[in-house]
């Protein structure tokens, strides 16, 4: 918690720094120009029993209007055994709500998500990008304020059991996003690099109508100890990293994901992220 | 003899324009502050086809327009790209290039699809460029949107929009904008 205060109040230290919401690993309210489309690859990494584990994401996403973007997204990963895909997803992004003012503004926007894979779920901690199938719907508020850009996210995900281990088990997630320009302190062109910084609290609130621990049968590549899940169950990361934004069209983002709080079995931690995102206008 | 004609004109497709020809326009912006926004911003005005360069000053945020020659630029399709880009406008400073434009109180003069009506100005005429600056209330604070209010009698600045008061040239099609001389 002590580092989260730091990294916030650093960013009120920033002096001329102003804020970016283009934060690393959520959502924020605001979306794309019309008729414009992005395009993202990104990997996630983390050590699990002695192995190391990815995921590589590739997302499209595609702006229908002002308020209403859309993004397709194929997940592959050596989760379950060698690197394969693992499930394909549908996200929506609809706009809600908007107050702008002078390098200020609050927007809503509501979201939903649908995954569609093969793979059963051995965490409570459902991974629609992981290859569980599952519905995410929820709310973003995201607030740019002179120097701080802050954004959270609620909402709520619902397992569609497939060779379920878990059933009965819901995830509601909550995240607290900042971020803020470090470079430069003041803008020249379109060229100048900018580099920001994100701190982010990423959470999830498990919930298990059948707490204790869990039968099943573990396969071959799945921990052999069945976990044990309680009836209502905290999971909280911190994730913190820079961003490079180029030309003001194409952005690569690095991430370091750590555990706080781990009431149930989730993806070990520490966890790191690379994408790369690039816009493209008519 | 002169009705024949006009319809003639219309019906040829040649835009009745006044004595004025808009050269260029600083748009403030509203809700962005990071630079990819802003050429997102800019990329989006870029497509609209009477405009000939575009300039996004990512410190002011104030997009600055310089319009085509002789080719109809709508107000209206300027706000809604901005929109379209996720933002909102914040104010407009326009420079017209006028000939001879008599302007006075409550004047309404024609511009391609644009009306301008000149809030609380004095007879003058208007010879060369000259920055116009839009008062509408959305695009001035509540303290100055009261003052001006003030200088007309005209319903349809205080509702912001077409009204019984406005003069036979503000058509169904045209896009009514209040103005005055940017000091």
């Amino acid at each position: 918690m002590k580092i989260v205060a730091t990294l916030f109040l650093l960013g009120f230290l920033a002096g001329n720094s102003s804020a970016q919401e283009l934060f690393i690993n959520s959502e924020p309210a605001s979306n794309m120009p019309r008729n414009s489309f992005g395009l993202r690859i990104g990997s996630e990494s983390f050590s699990q029993a002695s192995a190391l584990k990815s995921r590589t994401d590739l997302e499209l996403m595609y702006e229908e209007n002002a308020n209403l973007m859309t993004t397709a997204m194929l997940h592959a990963s050596n989760y379950y055994g060698s690197y394969q895909y693992n499930n394909f997803g549908l996200y929506a992004k609809y706009r809600i709500y908007t107050d702008d003012g002078f390098k200020q503004h609050f927007r809503v926007a509501a979201y939903a998500e649908a995954a569609f894979g093969p793979q059963r779920n051995t965490f409570a901690d459902i991974m629609l990008d992981g290859g569980n199938s599952g519905l995410n719907a929820g709310l973003i508020f995201t607030l740019l304020e002179n120097h701080l850009a802050l954004s959270s996210t609620l909402g709520a995900i619902m397992l569609v059991p497939n060779e379920a281990v878990y059933t009965d088990i819901k995830n509601y997630l909550f995240s607290l996003s900042a971020g803020y320009l470090i470079y430069p302190s003041l803008y020249e062109s379109y060229h100048d690099l900018n580099i920001n910084f994100y701190a982010e609290l990423l959470g999830k609130y498990i919930t298990y109508d059948k707490p204790g621990v869990v039968n099943y049968t573990p396969i071959a590549g799945e921990n052999p100890d069945p976990p044990t899940v309680h009836e209502r169950n905290i999971v909280l990361d911190l994730a913190i990293g820079p961003q490079v934004i180029i030309n003001s069209i194409s952005r690569i983002d690095l991430s370091v994901r750590m555990r706080l709080i781990s009431e149930v079995e989730s993806f070990p931690t520490p966890a790191v992220l690379i994408r790369f995102e690039q816009m493209f206008y008519h | 003899m002169k009705t024949f004609f006009i319809t003639l004109l219309l019906l040829l497709g040649v835009t009745l324009q006044a004595n004025a020809q808009l050269i260029s326009a600083d748009v403030g912006v509203n809700g962005l502050t990071c630079s990819m926004c802003a050429r997102g911003t800019e990329e989006t005005l870029k497509r609209l086809d009477f405009i000939d360069s575009i300039d996004v000053d990512l410190n002011t945020l104030v997009a600055h327009i310089i319009f085509k020659k002789n080719v109809n630029a709508p107000i209206e399709d300027i706000i809604k790209a901005v929109e379209d880009a996720g933002f909102s406008v914040r104010d407009i400073k326009a420079v017209y290039n006028f000939t001879n434009q008599k302007i006075g109180k409550d004047e309404h003069i024609d511009y391609g699809n644009d009306v301008l009506h000149f809030v609380g100005a004095n007879d003058k005429t208007l010879n060369g460029p000259v920055m116009l600056r839009f008062i509408d209330k959305q695009f001035v604070s509540k303290k100055e949107f009261k003052d001006w209010s003030k200088k007309t009698s005209m319903t349809c600045y205080k509702n912001n929009k077409k009204d019984d008061c406005c003069p036979a040239n503000v058509t169904q099609t045209k896009r009514l904008f209040h103005v005055t001389l940017a000091s």
